[in-house]
């Protein structure tokens, strides 16, 4: 009984200390995205392999989602006569909870976890104790244009996550079950708002960028340096950021209102 | 550090469509281009405004000209809706313009319709719709169809008032 | 706190004075979790010589030299780079220390993403001002000095075991560092690279008078490079010349002495 107790707390400890030291991470990473020297080229590079080569996966998921939002929304219209506000539920579904959540799980399976192996396999080859014995930070040389590569790159992939949906209620919705294209796309035009939409999506994907780049850098950074903890470090990354985001999309929801 | 200049040009391929397709989520979709200040306000009571809500529309034959910008109990303590609204300062509005409060199909969103009058005289920035049409409330209508196919054949199923009087 | 400079504890070959020793290393005390590594370890390294760390696997070796670094920091005791001692100086006062310092890591440490050549100037573009012609000359007289040839373009992933020695030999000199650590040099490498590495690190410690502080777990490339040795073992040193080591009554000494001298590798044999 005692033994628990003491796991417990120890636990509870290491929790926080992890806490701890992601978030004094979390401010270097800021820091080092504030100050110079700007490292552009490394930047585009690490764009390049987030958001570029994240491209394929999120628009063809984009299509499908959206392909299936039509045909599940329209069954269920169907029931009301209300086939007419298809877009309006495409739209808004993808909009306010699947662009933001979708492609920050999937930008988590594909980019998140290829940083933290790179940045792991870093670790495990002194890479990084390399460039500390040649006086570089290696905080401010490979993580931070990794980590701000994934904030830039999350709410552009989101939003192109949501056209690519929104092209395939339209597939669905016109090509295949005949509902009028004008209807479809002024639904959607007249029922979705900035303010209370579009602009909370936004908010969303670039705070999930934030946590996903956070997470794992993070991860990839305090990676034990040998296979085994590459390995542990890449999947950990992919698990907590993902369920990091889940639980933030709840707060911002939440915080965010519902309303009009 | 030379990299291949094509990852480059896809880098910015990328940022290039991912911005558009932001600009038209909020542009088009978002109908952030209606928030150009419409410049035009305009108000008008109603003893009913149903399902209207802020940023409604406003539409002039079926043309969007402004939206709803708040809905307020009137302060005249007649319990009458008052709606402001703001549209574009470019229309000539003559003061006997009627809004009525009009559906999209029939089981739509509510928009603001505005029928212009004939009058000389202008509407102001700040002026008040006299002639206004309230929402149709369906609960209502089926209430009085149900009453006047089983009362007496006094009673018509009347249509909500025009002109902004209290039933 | 400051500890005062103790007296290592072994048989010296020619009693350095303070004022020779280029690195020392004093009474230092380090622990991970459970087991101890050091424990009241002390041994300095003499000016422009080449110093062996020798010892078995696992012993501790390149810890040590990852203190000399600055990578690790010792539970207690004191490290000693000239006139500084560095083991409690924060990240930032640290990095201007290195620049005295060139490390060549055991597997070459490389980047993997940048090319050899990207990989050798990186210190020169991030620390100094020079043109890009200076930087590229630069580089091209280290990859000569190392022998590489014609590798500006490859990536790490390319190069043979002793090409990335070499390249990572080149990338720590290229600062023109007073002291060089070397984390087991001739690990992965045929019997040929290793005499040509070896030859390769006498000649830049006889041409430029670097302090060289090399761990190895071989007994001949030792017994032919090395001006000093520190041998360790059980959490401490037991320092002296070549010649001193051979002839060491010390009991572990002999042991493992004995134990490389009858193994199977051919440069063993001395």
């Amino acid at each position: 009984m005692l033994e628990l107790v003491r796991k417990f707390g120890w636990r509870s400890i290491s929790i926080v200390h992890g806490l701890g030291g992601i978030t004094l991470f979390g401010s270097r990473l800021a820091f080092e995205t504030l100050a110079p020297p700007y490292r552009l080229r490394r930047l585009i590079d690490d764009v390049y392999n987030t958001g570029v080569l994240s491209l394929a996966i999120v628009c063809a998921s984009g299509t499908a989602v959206g392909l299936v939002l039509g045909l599940q929304g329209y069954n269920t219209l169907v029931r009301f006569g209300a086939e007419r506000s298809m877009g309006a539920v495409v739209g808004l579904s993808l909009v306010r909870e699947l662009g933001p959540v979708l492609t920050a799980l999937l930008v988590t399976g594909r980019a998140g976890s290829a940083v933290a192996a790179e940045i792991g396999a870093m670790v495990a080859t002194e890479q990084l104790d390399g460039l500390r014995m040649m006086a570089v930070d290696p905080i401010d040389f490979v993580t931070q244009p990794k980590a701000f590569a994934l904030f830039v790159s999350m709410p552009l992939l989101s939003a192109l996550f949501i056209v690519s949906g929104l092209f395939g209620g339209y597939l669905v919705g016109v090509g295949l079950l005949g509902i009028d294209a004008g209807t479809y796309v002024s639904s959607l035009e007249n029922n979705i708002d900035f303010r209370n939409d579009v602009l909370g999506s936004v908010l969303k994907s670039v705070v999930f960028g934030a946590l996903v780049g956070l997470i794992s850098t993070w991860r990839g950074f305090t990676a034990a340096p040998n296979s085994e903890g590459v390995s542990r470090a890449t999947t950990g990354a992919v698990v907590q950021a993902s369920v990091a985001t889940l639980m933030v999309d709840y707060v911002i929801t939440a915080l965010w209102g519902v309303g009009v | 550090m030379s990299r291949s200049p094509i990852r480059d040009l896809l880098v910015g391929v990328f940022v290039l469509s991912g911005l558009a397709a932001l600009a038209y989520l909020s542009i088009k979709l978002g109908a952030a281009t209606y928030s150009g200040p419409g410049g035009l306000v305009l108000y008008a009571n109603f003893d009913e405004v149903g399902g209207l809500a802020k940023r409604s529309p406003v539409v002039i034959g079926g043309v969007r000209v402004g939206q709803v910008k708040k809905i307020e109990l009137a302060s005249d303590g007649s319990f009458r809706a008052r709606v402001t609204m703001d549209v574009d300062q470019t229309l000539k509005l003559p003061d006997d313009t009627q809004a009525a409060v009009l559906t999209q199909g029939v089981l739509g969103n509510q928009y603001v319709g505005l029928s212009p009058g004939g009058s000389e005289t202008l509407l102001k920035n700040g002026g008040e719709i006299t002639y206004t049409q309230s929402a149709v409330v369906i609960e209502r209508l089926i209430g009085k169809v149900i009453q006047s196919l089983g009362g007496s054949s006094s009673s018509e199923p009347s249509k909500p008032p025009a002109g902004g009087k209290s039933p | 706190m400051p500890g005062k400079m103790a007296q290592p504890d072994a048989p010296r070959s020619e009693g350095p004075s303070h004022g020779q020793s280029h690195v020392e290393v004093v009474s230092v005390r380090l622990a991970f979790g459970d087991r101890r590594v050091f424990d009241g370890l002390s041994c300095r390294f003499s000016h422009a010589k080449i110093s062996v760390i020798l010892g078995a696997s696992g012993v501790g070796k390149s810890t040590l030299l990852r203190i000399i670094g600055g990578l690790q920091r010792p539970d207690y005791g004191d490290v000693w780079i000239g006139e500084q001692e560095i083991s409690r100086l924060s990240e930032r006062q640290m990095q201007r220390v290195r620049s005295r310092l060139g490390m060549m890591f055991q597997g070459g440490a490389l980047l993997d993403s940048m090319t050899v050549f990207d990989n050798v100037a990186l210190p020169l573009r991030e620390h100094t001002r020079l043109s890009k012609r200076e930087i590229s000359d630069r580089v091209h007289a280290q990859f000569d000095a190392v022998g590489l040839k014609r590798v500006d373009a490859l990536l790490p992933g390319q190069l043979s075991g002793g090409m990335k020695k070499r390249a990572a030999l080149a990338r720590a000199m290229i600062t023109e560092p007073e002291i060089l650590l070397i984390d087991e040099p001739f690990s992965g490498l045929d019997p040929l690279a290793v005499r040509l590495i070896e030859a390769l690190l006498v000649e830049v410690n006889r041409t430029k008078g670097l302090t060289m502080i090399l761990t190895n777990h071989h007994i001949g490339s030792t017994v032919r490079m090395a001006d000093e040795v520190v041998f360790l073992i059980d959490g401490a040193s037991i320092h002296g010349s070549v010649k001193e080591i051979k002839e060491s009554i010390d009991p572990r000494l002999q042991r493992f002495l004995e134990a490389a001298g009858t193994g199977p590798s051919l440069e063993d044999a001395s």
